[in-house]
């Protein structure tokens, strides 16, 4: 298959080198080892890669000899150099991503150089594009019959905070949404909304091909132990500077071969990778700030948290080294982040280092091996739902636990500590091989190591626990992936031809978690868990193994028509012991019209596409079985019964239909993707209720229900200028997501918390609440209960792009993103109501009323939420529709040269700097969430006790050597 | 060629074992297990505390709201009530007390069969077969009491007089049991269980027979924890010096009775200085004389001031006002004046006189109260002196700040829950 692929692009095929490469040691005897292969009849080739609209340098593009083994990468200058040419006449090939292939011919004497320049025009659609994610062992984009995203943040010019930042507003369908302010808090990821309503919505990552940790790390409340309430993220721990390129997939139509667990769709990340050619040396700073913005009325613009606010300094320094031969290819990095967030206490220290090898020992062999370790520490204020904490003392004024709104006293709350040690280990080896030119085979071997250590102290003589107490919490996920695949292809004519791929893959997930606690210290100290005269432990350790195979085939007619047939099989440790195996069949389909002969070329280049297949979505580890809870009494062992059980318990099984086209027209000036997905899950996992007076009172699992969830996708770039030295192109994402529970089953409506509800006929997670229907009135409300808002995930996405390319290498460029037609609970205001606290901003006019006898005098929606006498739950719904700049960016070459590097760049960015909110937001905004795992939280709402995510401003300084 | 791969694959994926036996929830077999039943025993014990003060239980807590045992102070959520409950407007239809009373109630009868069959005859010698047969009889009681009909495990609707059958039947099974095995306490335990229960069956011979064999210094508490909040004593967390202020003993009787007589058994002190709690000026005028509710100042209960205290479920003085009531139900007031005074006399407060069998009741109603404070029972003592057992409307006016005027044509017990109502197929009308 790889052989094929190869085939297809025309490149050069590897060299073979021999054994015995095994450590960076050995690269400089191999680059001696080609410089003696030199001979007196050879010569030297170079020359300029260059963009035939701006003549801009192209970075990354293969520049290699045709029928021979002899090739190069370009470098960010755009320029290449081949050595030991034979003495001739050859043909000159550049060949890279999104532009089409160009060849020149060329003359080179014995011991001569000759320069060979090389215009590319831009290509319209990347039909020969190799994608890897959905496909086993990897296909080029015409063969695939389903939408498929391709992002390269290498090319982009923007400075991303991290890798969810780096996500917003890329993809149509693929929304991701912030938490809060709190430094390290994890985003929400979902990819054409939400398909279950019990289990996580986070989509599958992969970064080269090893499965990793998406869902955030578990929130650390709990009762009584009260923590920051926030969710720190796996995926930012990524360094978004050593990603080369994310493949993401949306759908069960596109994820069937990951078969369980994929019916939320994937995302695969692939690091950047060595070069064979000249060592390359970048080094890059970013410096820059933190800026939160008002959230509330005055005269309370920052809730009162302004004596405590301050700009968050933000600093990161990258370093890289790619290189390498034919033979052995590194890519090296390290990183350091220093970030400050906009409150005390609200810091990140984190350093990374890459390591990403391959090695081709023999013709048709190839080992790679990524490498990644992260360690961080994160510091946050005491934020969320926490008695102790400063955020929520502050908001709430005289009403908190401290009774006092001094700014002397609630200082106090901020001498507690809540730390987090995050640490990281992702290692993989993929094995590619092929022995014969039609047959490959890939073989993936992976570990992914996250650990989480969660500290909060409230020291001896702490304002609110005087005694003190300390909680530690060690939370490890491990996840390891073995995944094979072989690809067999077959010719059956001239025109015909047929590959056939098998596989397996066997995933495991095993999560442990202690949790100790020590309270009342003997004096002040630096404690331990064994400092506290009152000490107590727990655990949990889960392990669930997903196994499965699968076949595909996929049939080529013309090298235009292409369909493909599959099957995934799996089987997994939580399914019921009743269940069994569950099959996942796939069908596709795609025609590369524009290669027709009867096609007009002005009507540009068209692919048409359709799939069909499905995915699932396991359940939890102990869903399926009647289990006790070894709860403990006093020190004396007790059973609490805690799940019911259901042997016949299964995946979510999400069937999905797509279909669409990539049109490029005005010779590649404007492309179009267009996508209309409708997908049913008929097996959805719903709660059932179970009968309290029979014990077992917590609901039950069971595959009992039907959702349908459909939407349209639309993705529209126009190059609008194409000249020398000035580009400008603008782009937009349009995507729209309508869910639907269609069937309960025997489950019966069921509130899924913070207003959401499951509700026959209803979006899946409908708000519902109570309606003001007077709002402007100056009257007592009129209310309608049990009101139906709609959604709770956005319903209309548009993303809007563009870029400007200007003389001397400047570039502006710019994203942004609306999402609405969803409704959320605003939380933080209902828990205020709830407890008449009388302080919150938006009152405090009619609270001014009320005191001097004219609370006759405010509106009904200020009698609604305002006065507690009117006070009733689930009024503080609010319609969540929004628009954020999430990037704007300018970044220009150095006009001087730096000595010793070939290119130097200068980059300012600004991050979520603008926004827009919908009227109904005096206070807040939509990208609140705070307090939860956003990665399970089915229903999204504001939180309590967190502040919004700030705006972020960065320049950065980029060398390359 | 393919197919074959097809089936291959597919036998050795099934074959494949990819069952895990996870550590931590323990499977429902495991509990047959002799060695288990201990477990399964403090399970129902501990059940038993949630439902009444711990764990999110918040029957002792927002019941003594509406029977003004202390007054609202403003927190809702955590270790507080609804704000409908502090409004003193209904008992939710949504709250869980229905549920949690429910499952203490079917762990310690299933937890007596689930033993009983492992063991058979041998039952009866077992340890802790007498305390888990007393938690069936506190755990039916405290339905009883507490909810306006019921079901038994997803049955139909019935009278939740049941429970008070239920419980007669355990009490009197744990009785035979701990006289065989000559534990006194357990079987003091079962006797006033035994009294407290007859007197909501109208078996007031019964009742005062059990009662007067209880010793009058008995006391059978359950106990709380501190291993971890979950097990600790909810009324002490909800009313805590500094973090939780959520009820205060400001304008109750209970907090007038301390004044009064410094009564040991309802003991408060009162923070002059620190400010008034959350303002809740704008909840509706009771219409007990206490007027609309103001800022509340915090006068923190003295009763529950350890995470761990235990709360009583039996005690000798709640069995000799047991038999007080029985002699004013029999128009020997005089008895029942002394029994209270003699009552009054042991912890130290002066006595009280009364003239006329009305004054004996109220003296009798207000003696019990004062007992049974912050433990749980006076909704349902209340509840059984307006009638709701079955039996006539008890004399006995009670002061302005203990009145339930306002509960009339209200609630005074828990409904079946809207779980039960939407679940249970015997109520199709919510399913």
């Amino acid at each position: 298959m790889i052989e094929h692929l190869r085939k297809s692009r025309r490149l050069p095929a590897k060299r073979l080198s021999g054994f015995g490469f095994l450590s960076g040691v050995l690269v400089a005897g191999m680059i001696g080892w080609v410089s003696a292969a030199s001979a007196q009849s050879v010569g030297t080739v170079s020359g300029r890669i260059t963009g035939e609209a701006n003549q801009q340098p192209v970075s990354g593009a293969q520049v290699f000899i045709v029928g021979t083994q002899i090739g190069a990468l370009t470098g960010d200058d755009g320029r290449y150099r081949l050595l030991n040419v034979p003495a001739g006449t050859h043909q000159l090939r550049a060949m890279l991503i999104g532009l089409k292939p160009t060849t020149r011919s060329f003359t080179v004497g014995a011991g001569a150089t000759v320069t060979v320049d090389i215009s590319m025009a831009k290509a319209a659609l990347e039909l020969d594009e190799i994608v890897v994610t959905g496909t086993p062992g990897g296909a080029r984009q015409r063969e695939v019959g389903n939408s498929i995203n391709v992002l390269t943040p290498a090319n982009s010019p923007e400075i991303p905070i991290n890798l969810e930042t780096l996500l917003q507003a890329q993809a149509p369908g693929m929304t991701v949404l912030q938490g809060s302010g709190q430094i390290g808090g994890a985003a929400q990821i979902r990819l054409r909304g939400n398909v279950s309503a019990t289990m996580s919505n986070q989509p599958l990552f992969y970064i080269d091909g090893v499965r990793v940790r998406s869902d955030p790390y578990p929130n650390p409340s709990v009762v009584g132990r009260r923590s920051n309430n926030e969710s720190q993220s796996p995926l930012n721990e990524i360094n978004p500077a050593d990603i080369e390129r994310i493949e993401i997939i949306k759908g069960a139509a596109a994820s069937t071969l990951y078969g369980t667990e994929a019916a939320a769709g994937v995302i695969q990340i692939f690091t950047k990778k060595g070069r064979a050619g000249r060592t390359t040396w970048a080094v890059e700073t970013q410096q820059g700030f933190q800026k939160l913005q008002r959230f509330a009325p005055d005269p309370a613009p920052y809730f009162y948290l302004d004596p405590w606010l301050k700009n968050g300094a933000q600093r990161q320094y990258n370093l890289s080294v790619q290189g390498g031969s034919e033979t052995l290819k590194y890519f090296m990095s390290a990183s350091m982040e220093d970030r400050e967030g906009v409150l005390p206490n609200e810091s990140l220290d984190r350093k990374a280092v890459r390591g990403n090898f391959s090695f081709t020992p023999l013709k048709g062999l190839t080992l790679a091996w990524n490498n990644f370790i992260s360690a961080g520490d994160i510091s946050n204020v005491a934020g969320g739902v926490n008695p102790s904490g400063f955020i929520m003392g502050v908001m709430r004024q005289q009403f908190n636990h401290l009774s006092s709104k001094e700014p002397a006293d609630l200082e106090k709350l901020l001498d507690q500590e809540f730390g987090s040690s995050l640490d990281r280990l992702n290692s993989g080896m993929t094995a590619t091989y092929t022995p014969f030119e039609r047959w490959s085979h890939r073989l993936t071997v992976g570990y992914d190591r996250s650990t989480n250590v969660l500290k909060r102290l409230r020291p001896y003589g702490f304002v609110l626990e005087p005694r003190g107490d300390l909680d530690v919490r060690n939370f490890r996920a491990e996840q390891g992936t073995m995944d094979y695949s072989t690809t067999l292809d077959i010719p059956l004519g001239q025109t015909l031809s047929t590959s056939m791929s098998v596989g397996g893959q066997f995933t495991s997930n095993d999560e442990q978690t202690i949790d100790g606690y020590s309270l009342n210290f003997p004096g002040p100290t630096n404690p331990t868990l064994s400092t506290g005269s009152i000490t107590s432990v727990s655990e949990e350790r889960l392990r669930v193994l997903t196994g499965g195979f699968f076949v595909q085939n996929l049939l080529r007619f013309k090298d235009r028509f292409f369909l493909t047939t599959g099957m995934r099989i799996d089987g997994n440790s939580a399914f019921g012991s009743g269940f069994g195996l569950q099959a996942y069949p796939k069908i596709s389909a795609s025609y590369v019209a524009h290669e027709e002969g009867f096609w007009n070329p002005s009507w540009g280049e068209l692919k048409l596409r359709y799939a069909l297949g499905s995915a699932g979505r396991a359940p939890g580890a102990f869903d399926a079985l009647r289990t006790w809870n070894p709860a403990g009494w006093g020190a004396n062992a007790a059973y609490l019964p805690q799940n019911l059980g259901n042997p016949d318990l299964g995946p979510e099984r999400t069937v999905e239909s797509e279909y669409g086209f990539d049109w490029s027209v005005f010779g590649g000036r404007v492309t179009t993707e267009f996508t209309r997905y409708s997908g049913k899950t008929k097996d959805a996992l719903f709660p059932v209720r179970s009968i309290p007076s029979t014990g077992f009172q917590s609901s039950q699992l069971k595959n009992v229900g039907v959702i349908q969830n459909q939407g349209v996708e639309l993705a529209l770039n126009w190059s609008v200028l194409e000249r020398k030295n000035f580009r400008w192109s603008l782009g937009t994402n349009i995507a729209t997501n309508k869910s639907k529970v269609l069937s309960l089953g025997e489950a019966t409506p069921v509130s899924l918390g913070n207003q959401g509800w499951l509700r026959e006929g209803e979006p899946l997670m409908v708000i519902v609440g109570v309606k003001l229907l007077n709002p402007d009135e100056i009257a007592d409300p009129i209310i309608e209960r049990d009101f139906v808002f709609g959604p709770n995930t956005p319903t209309r996405i548009i993303g809007i792009n563009t870029s400007l390319d200007l003389p001397f290498g400047i570039n502006l460029s710019g994203r942004g993103e609306f999402q609405g037609g969803h409704f959320m609970s605003d939380g933080s205001s209902e828990d205020g109501a709830s407890r008449a606290i009388t302080s919150w901003p938006r009152c405090l006019a009619g609270n001014a009323l009320r005191a001097a006898g004219r609370g006759n005098e405010t509106t009904a929606r200020d009698r609604l939420l305002c006065d507690s006498k009117f006070y009733t739950q689930g009024s503080f719904i609010q319609k969540a529709d929004f628009f954020k700049l999430r990037d704007v960016t300018a970044r220009a070459r150095l006009p001087f040269t730096v000595p010793g590097t070939t290119s130097a760049f200068v980059t300012l960015s600004a991050h979520n700097w603008y926004r827009w909110l919908n009227d109904e937001w005096d206070m807040f905004e939509p990208e609140m969430m705070g307090a939860a795992e956003p990665g399970i939280q089915r229903v999204r709402a504001l939180g309590i006790g967190v502040t919004p995510p700030p705006a972020t401003f960065t320049g950065s300084l980029r060398l390359v050597f | 060629m393919l197919s074959r791969f097809v089936l291959v694959s597919t036998i050795s994926l099934a074959a494949c074992d990819l069952s895990v036996s996870n550590p931590g929830p323990v499977e429902d077999s495991f509990l047959d297990v002799e060695a288990a039943h201990n477990a399964v025993t403090y399970g129902a014990m501990r059940a038993y505390n949630s439902a009444l003060a711990g764990d999110g239980g918040n029957l002792a807590m927002c019941g003594a709201v509406i029977s003004r045992e202390w007054f609202p102070a403003g927190q809702t959520g955590s270790f507080a009530c609804s704000v409908q409950e502090f409004r003193n407007q209904l008992l939710p239809p949504g709250s869980d007390v229905f549920n949690r009373a429910h499952l203490a109630r079917w762990l310690a009868e299933q937890g007596v069969e689930r033993i009983k069959a492992g063991r058979g005859a041998a039952f009866n010698t077992y340890t802790l077969a007498a305390p888990l047969l007393l938690y069936v009889g506190y755990s039916n009681r405290q339905l009883g009491e507490h909810v306006c009909s019921t079901v038994i495990d997803g049955g139909a609707e019935q009278a939740f007089t049941v429970h008070f059958e239920r419980a007669e039947a355990a009490f009197t099974e744990a009785l035979a049991i701990a006289t065989a095995q000559n534990n006194t306490a357990l079987k003091n335990a079962a006797l006033a269980g035994r009294a407290s229960v007859r007197t909501w069956r109208k078996n007031w011979a019964g009742a005062e027979a059990d009662a007067a064999l209880v010793p009058k210094d008995f006391v059978y508490a359950t106990p709380y924890n501190i291993v971890a909040q979950t097990q600790s004593n909810s009324l002490a967390i909800a009313t805590t010096d500094q973090v939780r202020r959520n009820f205060s003993q400001w304008s109750t009787f209970y907090g007038d009775n301390f004044d009064q007589y410094k009564d040991p058994r309802t003991p408060y002190r009162k923070f002059p200085d620190t400010p008034f709690r959350v303002g809740l000026g704008s909840l509706p005028d009771l219409g007990d004389g206490r007027g609309a509710l103001g800022q509340v100042q915090y006068w923190q209960q003295r009763k529950h001031i350890r995470d761990d205290g235990p709360i009583e479920l039996s005690s000798g003085r709640e069995a000799m006002l047991i038999r007080a009531e029985a002699r004013l139900r029999a128009n020997d007031w005089p008895a029942a004046m002394a029994i209270v005074n003699e009552i009054r006399t042991t912890v130290g407060v002066t006595t009280k006189q009364a003239t006329t069998a009305e004054e004996a009741w109220t003296a009798m109603k207000l003696e019990k109260l004062i007992e049974l404070w912050l433990e749980g029972r006076a909704l349902g003592e209340r509840r059984r002196w307006f009638g709701d057992g079955g039996d006539t409307v008890a004399p006995g006016a009670l002061p302005a700040s203990l009145r339930m005027d306002d509960r009339i044509g209200k609630d005074r017990c828990y409904p079946i829950s809207q779980q039960e109502l939407d679940t249970n197929p015997n109520f199709k009308t919510g399913a």
